[in-house]
């Protein structure tokens, strides 16, 4: 069983040694270590959710299937749409093409950095809630509940409890799948850095010290394990630390060249963070708007445009903001690091519904991108026929989305995977 | 009847309200009973309310048409919701107005019209203590619903599942009976129910009373053939139905109540565990007072307020602020200042905005399901922000008290509770702001009012103006930073 991260920071506590500085299973030397951060760092995670209900067949396009067109009559693509505003093809083999709004991503798949996880599914008995099924998935017990918290709060309780430096952040807003088991190891938010500092009376600055004294013993003492007035000492004087840590060193670096959207946003903030804290290793943000009961395909001046706004504009923001982060983190010698993961809670029902929308469905299509991916195609397109489908005509997949979460685990995190899932799930293979 | 002292008419007030300065809780005291107390909250329309709704006539352009966006718009709609929640004598029905909010959540993000937001909330306002079958059909009949949750696109032959599902999943009996664990339901009673409420729509109002729609059917729209629900289960229905004899069905069902107690107890007293009998059994008992009370939401809260476990040492202290509560709690205790603003220049939008900051921007929230509560607030990143926000309370100085817009605390407000003696001080303002705290918390206030700029002890002198000026702002601001002041 390998070592986990929490392990091996102990046994890393004294000396560093010349083995510990290549890089292995993604562990590294710079945890708790104070080092130049142009050098090698311990993998990162950059989780992004795709809310609402991805639809994966406008990701993921059967432009061969005449049950896909026919299902679809006003919210399909059909095979001359997929090219980009080059003129490029998005077809990626001879059944499947990406969205010609994935254009950058098509780009990192044509150079083998792009795994295409097909047929992620939750099973039969999820409800196609939007709030069970990102519970399901945040969770990771598929049961409904969080009775441990998020799957990657569980890990970040198991690697990062007790550690003094900066390591998670939900950006933006807290996910689920962040939330701790326990309290022992909560995840920040974080929507602004400028906000991030404890704030005193600014015409007294000569009075700050005394009150930070006063603010340290009050939130510094211990409660009884367990109960809301110890989540929110241990919270706040955690916090406090952080402020520090993050005012100091994401003043240091400012990237350029992202998009001014909501998840180009949430991306540069966390390009700062992983350039310039060498714990930073885990990290959340969102795009929203992906429940597309109406406007999938959206009108624009009157008429259906399978380009503009809809399921095109959430997905061409999501490929720009992603190209750019890629392209930044490339250029730190960091693209190698950090892995970045989609999700969503579910796909949408294959027949469109009478408002050139789809109903909440079942399987779809997660991305996994970064400089170390073996990319490529893993698992099926689930079938379109009418006996695949399930009884309320949605579509069945056949990945468990749990063998992604193994699979990050086991070959990205460097962490036993049953510890956090509780439970063994087959290698996927993009990884490792 | 139970007598009711300090500590006590503090909580009810914290929980039914926002919180009192120490003259309105002494009134809460001076009723004699919890139950007379309670009473007197939850009959609110009896409570003189004139004061406010002059000042909102003077500080807002609601009546003014056209109703353009330069008269209502969205910061209007949450200056206008906190400028209620700061000045209202009827605290219990905004709190109440808030929760029902928070379970039948509709976000601007996606109405889009500011004034089918405003609609919705004077409906939830109205009716937060009628009949619960009453309230959820006119939320079910209210534009802000119709849009949110897609029913206007819900046709014969072309359904649209959203709103079906959440009303059974969020708003009436979730997924699972939360006591007995059974499913309340299957994806066919989505689809049917989904065709019960086809061509439901609205009228939009007229021009002089702009938020005055009423609800329509669209009878070419409107599935009328025969719908099968619940098969298989005591509550098996098949008949042609429409929306409102589902909403009368849903209502009726025991899981519904069970599902209110879990919700009003996790806004109102605290959080149930169903993996205890002991839960199980509050949730069944007050699941009865609303089945044998024709579904009064009155008679619901009113046996929620008065039970042992409202009053338990499990529910003192036993929630986490939300932001709403953070925000006003201290304005009404400490007894600041709030100028609303308006109507037209220097309106305040500073206070709407610390609650968006703190996690709770009202009329938007992420989805449907509402605000998580409690541990959910609570994060390393809010924590910091909830302590800024207390900072800007304890620091906002007025130069003329009389225009200044927002919430500020004059030196007179400060002096009220400012003793001689750093002890009598800061037992004071903990006190006022309803904090009890350990002795070495105590003492690290009092070294705190001892000591003057950069370390160098100085003795406490209350006398000047500059010294409350500084030190007291600075005290305000550390209670509100303490975990014990995160509770409620």
């Amino acid at each position: 069983m390998p070592a986990t991260r929490r392990q091996f920071i102990k046994q890393s506590a004294g000396a560093v040694t010349a083995s510990m500085l290549i890089p292995k299973f993604g562990l590294t030397q710079a945890f708790g270590q104070s080092i130049d951060p142009s050098v090698n760092r311990g993998h990162k995670l950059v989780v992004i959710q795709f809310a609402g209900g991805n639809d994966g067949l406008s990701n993921l396009i059967p432009y061969t299937d005449s049950r896909y067109y026919q299902l679809r009559p006003d919210i399909s693509l059909q095979p001359s749409d997929l090219k980009d505003d080059t003129g490029a093809t998005t077809m990626i083999n001879s059944e499947l093409g990406l969205h010609p709004r994935l254009k950058e991503i098509k780009q990192l798949y044509d150079a083998g950095k792009v795994a295409i996880i097909l047929g992620v599914d939750e099973g039969p008995q999820m409800s196609l809630s939007h709030f069970e099924g990102t519970t399901n998935l945040a969770g990771a017990g598929l049961s409904g509940t969080l009775p441990k918290g998020g799957w990657l709060g569980r890990y970040a309780s198991q690697a990062f409890v007790g550690q003094p430096g900066f390591y998670a952040a939900g950006i933006g807003s807290l996910p689920q799948m962040f939330y701790s088991p326990d309290s022992s190891y909560v995840i920040p938010s974080i929507s602004s850095f400028a906000q991030y500092t404890l704030q005193t009376d600014g015409r007294n600055t000569r009075d700050r010290n005394n009150q930070i004294t006063a603010f340290t013993a009050g939130n510094g003492r211990t409660f009884p394990a367990g109960s809301f007035i110890e989540t929110v000492a241990g919270t706040g004087a955690h916090g406090f630390a952080d402020s520090v840590t993050i005012q100091t060193e994401t003043a240091k670096y400012n990237p350029l060249g992202y998009p001014n959207t909501g998840l180009g946003n949430f991306l540069k903030m966390i390009a700062q963070l992983i350039v310039t804290i060498p714990t930073s290793a885990l990290f959340h943000c969102s795009i929203g708007g992906f429940d597309f009961h109406q406007n999938l395909v959206a009108v624009v001046n009157g008429q259906l445009n399978k380009l503009v706004n809809g399921q095109a504009g959430l997905l061409m923001q999501f490929s720009q903001a992603v190209k750019a982060f890629y392209d930044d983190l490339d250029a730190h010698g960091l693209s190698q690091n950090t892995l970045i993961m989609t999700y969503s809670e579910f796909g949408r029902r294959v027949q469109q519904n009478g408002t050139t929308g789809a109903d909440h469905g079942r399987a779809s299509a997660w991305y996994v991108i970064g400089g170390s991916v073996h990319g490529g195609i893993y698992g099926q397109q689930p079938s379109l026929a009418a006996t695949a489908l399930d009884r309320n005509g949605n579509l069945v997949g056949n990945i468990d989305l749990r063998s992604i979460y193994a699979t990050v685990l086991d070959k990205w995190l460097d962490h036993d995977s049953k510890s956090v899932l509780d439970a063994t799930y087959p290698d996927l293979g993009f990884l490792g | 009847m139970i007598s009711i002292d300090y500590a006590g008419a503090s909580h009810l007030i914290r929980r039914m309200g926002f919180g009192a300065p120490p003259e309105d809780i002494d009134a809460l005291v001076a009723l004699g009973s919890r139950e007379a107390a309670v009473d007197y909250l939850l009959n609110y329309d009896k409570i003189d309310d004139k004061a406010l709704d002059d000042l909102i006539t003077a500080n807002f352009q609601l009546d003014e048409v056209p109703l353009d966006n330069t008269k209502f718009n969205p910061q209007e709609l949450r200056r206008l919701w906190f400028t209620r929640m700061i000045l209202t004598k009827r605290q219990f029905q905004e709190k109440l107005t808030l929760f029902w909010h928070n379970h039948f959540a509709t976000a601007i993000s996606k109405v889009n019209q500011e004034v089918l937001m405003q609609a919705q909330n004077n409906t939830l306002r109205a009716n937060a203590l009628a009949r619960f079958d009453d309230l959820l059909l006119k939320v079910a009949e209210e534009p802000a619903m119709l849009v949110y949750l897609d029913t206007l696109q819900n046709v014969r032959g072309n359904t649209n599942e959203n709103f079906a599902r959440e009303l059974q999943e969020l708003f009436t009996m979730g997924i699972y009976d939360v006591v007995t664990g059974e499913t309340n339901y299957t994806q066919t009673d989505i689809t049917e129910i989904a065709r019960t409420f086809t061509g439901w729509n609205f009228t939009r109002p007229p021009a002089n009373t702009p938020f005055n729609y009423t609800f329509r059917l669209v009878a070419a729209s409107h599935d009328n053939s025969s719908k099968t629900i619940y098969q298989g289960t005591p509550f098996a229905r098949t008949a042609n139905l429409d929306g409102a004899d589902v909403i009368s069905i849903i209502s009726s069902r025991p899981s519904t109540p069970r599902f209110l107690v879990k919700k009003f107890f996790e806004f109102f007293v605290y959080p149930l565990d169903f993996s205890k009998k002991a839960d199980r059994d509050t949730a069944d008992r007050l699941a009865t007072v609303y089945l044998n009370n024709d579904h009064s939401i009155k008679e619901f809260v009113r046996a929620i307020f008065t039970s042992d476990e409202f009053w338990s040492d499990r529910a003192m202290y036993g929630l986490i602020k939300t932001p709403p509560e953070f925000i006003v709690g201290p304005i009404r205790m400490l007894g600041a200042t709030y100028n609303a603003g308006g109507p037209v220049a220097q309106r305040d939008n500073s206070i709407y905005q610390r609650s968006a900051l703190l996690g709770m921007d009202l009329f938007n929230p992420l989805d449907v399901s509402g605000w998580d509560l409690n541990s959910a607030w609570i994060n390393t990143a809010s924590m910091l922000d909830r302590y800024n926000v207390a900072n800007a309370l304890a620091i906002t100085r007025a130069a003329n008290p009389t225009t200044q817009q927002g919430a500020f605390l004059t030196t007179d407000q400060l002096r009220k509770y400012t003793k001689a003696t750093t002890k009598k001080t800061v037992k004071g303002f903990l006190s006022v702001l309803n904090v009890s705290t350990d002795k070495p918390t105590i003492n690290s206030f009092r070294n705190y009012l001892d000591t003057g700029d950069d370390g160098v002890s100085q003795p406490f002198d209350p006398s000047t103006d500059a010294v409350i000026d500084k030190k007291i702002r600075g005290l305000v601001h550390l209670i509100m930073c303490l975990p014990e002041f995160q509770l409620n």
